[in-house]
């Protein structure tokens, strides 16, 4: 359990989107009988919880910290990446949505996040006092620690802004995974905040895409990094990803040996040009079927007595294809491969080339 | 969403992959090396089979957000499913035993049950978007699910959770639990994580962490570890357990196909 200071106060106002006081006007003008005072108020709080609840709701860096093990400090330092990340994600979800949404899409999701305010306020989750908000989130079972375990989290009205004041019910986490977790988020919101930038300059339209985007963006982060400024030896124990990432700076992608040791347990090692997506046993258990990325032999059967190979196919002239998965009928008469078929087979030879390189 | 949006969504999706021809799934002659049957419907790649137990139903999960299956005899496509959300990717299917009903998992977080023979969406329960396999245990009775850094098990009828998390301490941030298999026995389960970029647009180099390259098997009642295989040096995408459950075979981006004894 932590207990965070208020040195790591953290402003959750940020986490407003205008998307949502889109709708406020028309909200204002219902509300006849209250004063102006009383409204902003109203409103101020509204937005608390709402923050509280995305925090609570739909967010995976709560789960990253609920995964976390007992140490002893440094939650601020998570804490704070955190909601940076969640701050980051919230730009994101606002440019998406401003990018993609409609006026009425707009109004209809402040509804239902409205509808799940009152809800959580009727069901006694979250608690309003004076300046005070409390949200109460049951972490969802990770199996690693007492199933149910309940997140508080507080909101204080500071200077007419809420802040995000205490978050209790959090396990902390060993220093190296701990260092490795804030690395993540820190650069976690970096990506999402590029992500969100192309959102905006109107590059990107497809909001199916962001998961596949924040990825990539990461990545490019992460290689830029790396390269830029290779960790220092002394903090290398406690930033794992750049230790690694720096020593693998110059090498193509990790290819098996013949000469590497057997691994414990290992019984056979057969070796292939390319990368095996997928492997299926005959139902009989004497044939291994093997499914490639872009090898000049995407789909191989092996005996699995001799481990020698028996019959490769004939693909498609002058095209590259991909196996993602395999399978045998159930009369061993037939295989079935699914993926895809490139049409490029210069790109494909090249692709095969650099593979073998490495 | 608008309209607009959407179809801008799928039309990027399209470019993105110019250069593929096609995403046909093929049935191949294991005596001559030529294909006998070519299934094409589906127009996003696609990610992995399931065939029923009967062997004469092919079911194929795609990119494209379907499911569809396919008349292995007459090549015919029978149901075409929309197993996800919108915008979401269909990844992992698996039969029932009874070959009466079929389980998807798509990129949307939710897990799916559908009747086999009418495709009608019989239950479905959400359980998380970071998650990349479903693998049904060979009594039928439980759905493995591979989620971010773990194997959880469910209860295929209700969708509750069963028993012990198992945990990968090790598996990268981003990796993928893509391999999933129980033993014949249906005693223990096996997850390898691995998290291949697609070789025509690899991630910058240094990305290897991504995976532990390691294969954990678990007791699949009380999550006790059982057993832990390293030696690969790139992602791992496949495993699968002899019938005898003695071997296991794993498949790796390192482009190796290796054969590990199983604990005892």
């Amino acid at each position: 359990m932590i207990r965070v200071a208020t040195a790591c106060i953290v402003t959750v106002v940020l986490l407003l989107s205008p998307v949502h006081l889109n709708a406020q006007p028309a909200a204002r003008s219902a509300t006849t009988t209250t004063s102006p005072a009383a409204e902003d108020e109203q409103q101020l709080r509204e937005a608390a919880i709402q923050a509280l609840e995305r925090l609570a709701a739909g967010d995976p860096a709560v789960r990253h910290l609920i995964l976390m093990r007992d140490g002893d400090d440094g939650e601020v330092e998570s804490l704070d990446a955190m909601l940076e990340m969640m701050r980051a994600a919230e730009r994101l979800r606002v440019a998406i949505a401003t990018a993609t949404n409609t006026r009425a899409e707009n109004d209809a999701e402040t509804a239902k996040m409205k509808a799940r305010v009152r809800d959580s306020i009727a069901k006694g989750l979250v608690k309003i006092d004076g300046d005070e908000v409390t949200l109460t989130h049951a972490a969802p079972d990770t199996g690693e620690g007492a199933p149910g375990e309940q997140i508080t989290m507080s909101a204080r009205r500071v200077d007419g802004q809420w802040k995000l004041d205490v978050l209790r019910g959090v396990r902390s986490q060993e220093p190296a995974a701990r260092a490795q977790t804030i690395h993540y988020m820190r650069m976690n919101a970096k990506a999402q905040d590029a992500v969100a930038a192309q959102f905006r300059e109107g590059k990107v339209k497809n909001a199916a895409a962001v998961d596949y985007l924040v990825r990539m963006e990461m990545m490019r982060l992460e290689a830029e990094e790396s390269v830029r400024k290779p960790a220092p030896a002394t903090k290398a124990a406690s930033r794992p990803i750049e230790k690694k990432a720096e020593v693998k700076r110059d090498e193509r992608p990790p290819k098996a040996a013949a000469s590497d040791p057997l691994g414990r347990g290992e019984i056979r090692r057969i070796l292939t040009d390319g990368r095996v997506a997928a492997i299926a046993l005959s139902p009989d258990g004497a044939l291994l079927a093997s499914g490639a990325r872009l090898a000049e032999q995407p789909l191989r059967l092996w005996d699995v007595q001799t481990g020698e190979l028996v019959r490769t196919f004939a693909m498609p002239a002058g095209l590259a294809v991909q196996v993602n998965d395999v399978m045998w009928t159930n009369d061993e008469k037939h295989v079935i491969t699914c993926g895809r078929t490139f049409k490029d087979a210069e790109r494909g030879a090249r692709c095969r080339s650099r593979v073998a390189r490495g | 969403m608008p309209n607009e949006a959407l179809a801008a969504g799928r039309g990027s999706r399209v470019d993105e992959w110019a250069e593929v021809v096609d995403v046909t799934v093929r049935v191949w002659n294991v005596e001559n090396g030529l294909c006998v049957r070519e299934l094409a419907g589906h127009s996003d790649t696609v990610f992995r089979m399931a065939l029923s137990p009967d062997g004469d139903v092919l079911a194929s999960a795609s990119a494209d957000g379907t499911v569809r299956f396919w008349s292995l005899s007459s090549g015919k496509e029978l149901l075409k499913l929309d197993a996800v959300k919108e915008h979401s990717f269909a990844y992992g299917i698996d039969f029932f035993p009874s070959g009466k009903e079929l389980a998807s998992f798509g990129s949307d977080g939710t897990v799916r049950i559908f009747d086999a023979a009418s495709g009608e969406e019989l239950r479905k329960w959400e359980i998380e978007r970071a998650t990349f396999n479903v693998a049904i245990s060979p009594d039928g009775r439980r759905v493995a699910c591979s989620r971010l850094m773990a194997v959880q098990i469910f209860d295929a009828a209700t969708g509750v959770s069963q028993g012990a998390l198992m945990f990968m301490p090790d598996a990268g941030l981003f990796a993928r639990i893509n391999a999933l298999a129980w033993t014949p026995d249906g005693l223990s389960i096996l997850a390898a994580d691995g998290s291949e970029e697609d070789p025509l647009r690899p991630a910058p180099v240094g990305f290897a962490f991504e995976s532990s390259q390691s294969i954990r098997v678990w007791d699949a009642s009380s999550g006790k570890p059982l057993a832990k295989y390293v030696g690969h040096v790139n992602a791992i995408n496949d495993v699968a357990v002899s019938r005898d459950g003695k071997t296991l075979v794993s498949a790796s981006a390192d482009g190796s196909i290796r054969y590990w004894k199983m604990p005892d």
